[in-house]
């Protein structure tokens, strides 16, 4: 199926930027009309995507983030965060409910469990040394359904 | 984002403001534990009313805030959960942890008063939070048109 619409974010792996990118995101995917709640899974499941490129990815360097974003005739949407960092030796521990490979930072160790309760879809392929790549789907309900 | 303290003997609230994410969460962290250690603090409450987002950094960030309260003999309590941030922390199962969801009142009234006396406003408090959970506009969009 053709995307009816896509887009293309790059940004530099620092923090403050989470905030930036979800908003970013939630304003594309505010042309299909989403119910609040839709939106803030979005937020959140882009949010904790693009931590894990800041403090996984990257952890000891800055670099680039990519988002692509396609909105789809069936009102599903497909968000692709990537990072070029270290990748994930062992991606089925690291979607592990409560595991970190960073304790001491005092992260939950939810990142993947949330986005995969708050999405359709989350696949994720990784090489390491090459970098992570996350692809997130979720329908937009129409409206009145 | 920011955080207002205020501390009465053993007893401090909380109120944090804006978006918690990783970006904000350690600054957050470092504020809460300052007061909770300078103050001796035993009963630590955290208020998410002025909370628009939060994303698995606010897990961490209440479960190492249990943790401490816990070390220190003292309790957490968090308050005015609704929407996304409920919807997110529940999926974390902090729920279970017992901590959710305590009017805010509780903490005002002075600790030596009868058990007995505080069951009937205990049940209006909780009617109380009900209604306030109604007024908030999340879900609203959409599913009643």
């Amino acid at each position: 199926m053709k995307p009816v619409n896509t887009m293309k974010l790059q940004f530099e792996g620092r923090s403050v930027n989470e905030s930036f990118s979800r908003t970013a995101v939630a304003a594309f995917v505010a042309q299909l009309d989403p119910t609040v709640e839709e939106l803030a899974d979005i937020k959140t499941a882009v949010s904790e995507a693009v931590t894990n490129c800041i403090v996984h990815g990257y952890r000891d360097r800055l670099g680039i983030v990519y988002i692509s974003a396609s909105l789809y005739p069936d009102r599903r949407i497909q968000i692709k965060v990537r990072d070029k960092g270290c990748g994930i030796p062992d991606i089925q521990r690291a979607m592990e409910p409560m595991y970190t490979s960073v304790p001491e930072e005092e992260r939950a160790g939810l990142g993947f469990a949330v986005m995969q309760s708050l999405m359709d879809r989350v696949k994720v392929i990784s090489k390491e040394g090459k970098g992570t790549t996350v692809t997130l789907e979720r329908s937009i309900r129409c409206k009145g359904e | 984002m920011s955080v207002q303290i205020e501390i009465a003997e053993e007893y401090c609230i909380a109120r944090l403001i804006g978006e918690i994410d990783h970006h904000n969460a350690k600054e957050l962290r470092d504020a809460i534990d300052n007061a909770v250690m300078t103050g001796q603090v035993r009963e630590l409450d955290l208020d998410f009313r002025e909370v628009s987002f939060m994303d698995s950094s606010g897990i961490g960030l209440v479960m190492g805030r249990y943790k401490l309260m816990q070390e220190l003999g003292g309790n957490l309590h968090l308050i005015n959960i609704a929407g996304h941030l409920k919807k997110v922390m529940m999926l974390a199962g902090l729920d279970r942890l017992a901590i959710l969801d305590r009017p805010e009142q509780r903490r005002r009234r002075p600790p030596a008063e009868p058990v007995l006396e505080e069951a009937p406003e205990e049940m209006q408090e909780a009617g109380r939070f009900e209604e306030e959970l109604e007024d908030i506009p999340f879900g609203i969009g959409g599913e009643e048109v």
